[in-house]
């Protein structure tokens, strides 16, 4: 789905989805949240305004998306993970009650009404000592200390995993399209004859779904199992099939 | 009833807030009293037309002008220009005037992303303020009385739906979730004990 309009700025992936939703007229609910999940996916991929630190809290977001989207076309769908923690549309609500307080708050802050404490009464500065409470202690030192360090130790240290480095079906979109365009035909085990593991078959299979449903190409399968032969849709569209996002 | 004009009084001259356990002990009253008497200057300021307020921010209280005479305090104090606050600041100032005190995952929460430069900012600002009561092994922050004086507000409970937005179901719904997903795993007596 292309998108239509722009969001120009965004404080955040709830901000960015709260605008989403309201560029499109709707009300917040688990529809209007699966209607604009493509759109989120595809400023989290184009944005240039997302900064690295704030990026995995825009994929924790997109991914509750993209699994509301895929619960409303597969009813049985139930992830325990993914059920965990907050459902999106009460936290994306509760956002928007406190983005709509900030806006009188910033009306206030503008107009100019404003309360002064008594100011303070001026004091004749003592020379600066060491003057410590009379129950100080090197004991209560040692403690405050201690107290200092233990702030500093992450609350739950993060378990550490490696990402594998997996081909994204954007790209066996582009080689799959290019193959295509080269040979003109080839059949689905040919193209995934070079994959090196279960994940980039996967991919190629995606990415020949997405070609099909994006109506660049047609295919045919005889039987069950059979392998499917593959050539260029007829009527195929000139424009580059990865300009078009997907989810 | 002598313990209002008393503490009024107290907090003219002392120019700074107490809270109500010191007032309490300063005064040798009751706590009940104290707080029936701060509340019955409060109301006594209001009505009577007087430049002054009292501001309340958390269980201290203060004694300050009235947003009314702003502009007349103006010319006798110096006034900084106010910085317009950017739209990350003002989300995060809100969310703590009306939810506060929060730690900083708890903020993060109803904001959706991370928010450690932000709260380093207002804090730089002196528009909050970290305490060390811990919840969740975490420091929280709330609004401070300059965060107050800043809008005139006599106390947070005075801005727009304060009750409405504090009390919000989904508010305490997401606050609530993220207690029990936060929550840290039982230490494992298999594992190594790594703290020799």
């Amino acid at each position: 789905m292309p998108v239509t309009f722009r969001v120009e700025h965004f404080e955040g992936p709830l901000d960015l989805l709260l605008q989403l939703v309201e560029q499109e007229k709707l009300d917040i609910s688990q529809v209007s949240l699966a209607t604009v999940a493509d759109q989120f996916v595809e400023y989290v991929h184009q944005s240039t305004e997302i900064k690295l630190e704030e990026l995995a809290d825009f994929l924790v977001i997109a991914s509750k998306l993209v699994y509301l989207k895929s619960k409303l076309l597969l009813p049985d769908l139930h992830v325990e993970d993914m059920e965990e923690g907050p459902d999106l549309e009460t936290q994306l609500r509760t956002y928007k009650s406190f983005v709509d307080a900030s806006r009188a708050l910033d009306e206030l802050w503008k107009s100019g009404a404003r309360s002064f404490p008594r100011a303070k009464p001026a004091v004749i500065r003592a020379q600066a000592s060491f003057q410590p409470p009379k129950d100080f202690t090197t004991d209560l030192m040692r403690e405050l200390m201690l107290r200092v360090i233990s702030r500093l130790v992450p609350l739950q240290s993060l378990p550490q995993a490696m990402i594998e480095r997996v081909v994204t079906v954007q790209e066996k979109i582009g080689q799959l399209y290019s193959h295509i365009r080269e040979k003109a035909k080839a059949t689905f085990r040919t193209f995934v004859g070079t994959a090196n593991s279960k994940q980039e078959t996967v991919a190629s299979f995606l990415a020949l779904l997405e070609l099909v449903k994006q109506r660049f190409l047609v295919v045919e399968q005889g039987t069950l199992f059979e392998d499917i032969a593959i050539e260029a849709h007829p009527e195929a569209p000139q424009n580059n099939p990865l300009s078009e996002s997907f989810v | 009833m002598t313990l209002d004009r008393n503490l009024e009084a107290m907090l003219f001259a002392a120019a700074k807030p107490f809270t109500v356990a010191r007032l309490t002990q300063m005064l040798d009253a009751e706590k009940d009293d104290v707080q029936i008497a701060l509340d019955a200057l409060a109301e006594r300021l209001n009505v009577s037309g007087s430049g002054l307020q009292l501001q309340k921010n958390g269980s201290e209280y203060e004694l300050v002008t009235r947003p009314e005479c702003a502009d007349a305090v103006a010319k006798v104090v110096n006034v900084e220009a106010q910085a317009e606050l950017s739209r990350a600041s003002l989300e995060a100032l809100t969310i703590l005037a009306y939810r506060g005190p929060l730690t900083r995952p708890e903020l993060e929460q109803i904001r959706g992303v991370q928010s450690s430069i932000i709260l380093r900012n207002l804090l730089l600002r002196g528009l909050i303020e970290q305490s060390e009561d811990m919840r969740l092994g975490q420091p929280v922050y709330s609004v401070t009385f300059d965060f107050l004086n800043h809008l005139g507000l006599s106390g947070v409970e005075a801005l727009p739906d304060f009750e409405k937005l504090r009390g919000h179901s989904s508010v305490v719904d997401v606050l609530k979730q993220l207690e029990s997903t936060s929550t840290p795993p039982p230490a494992d007596p298999q594992a190594p004990n790594l703290h020799v």
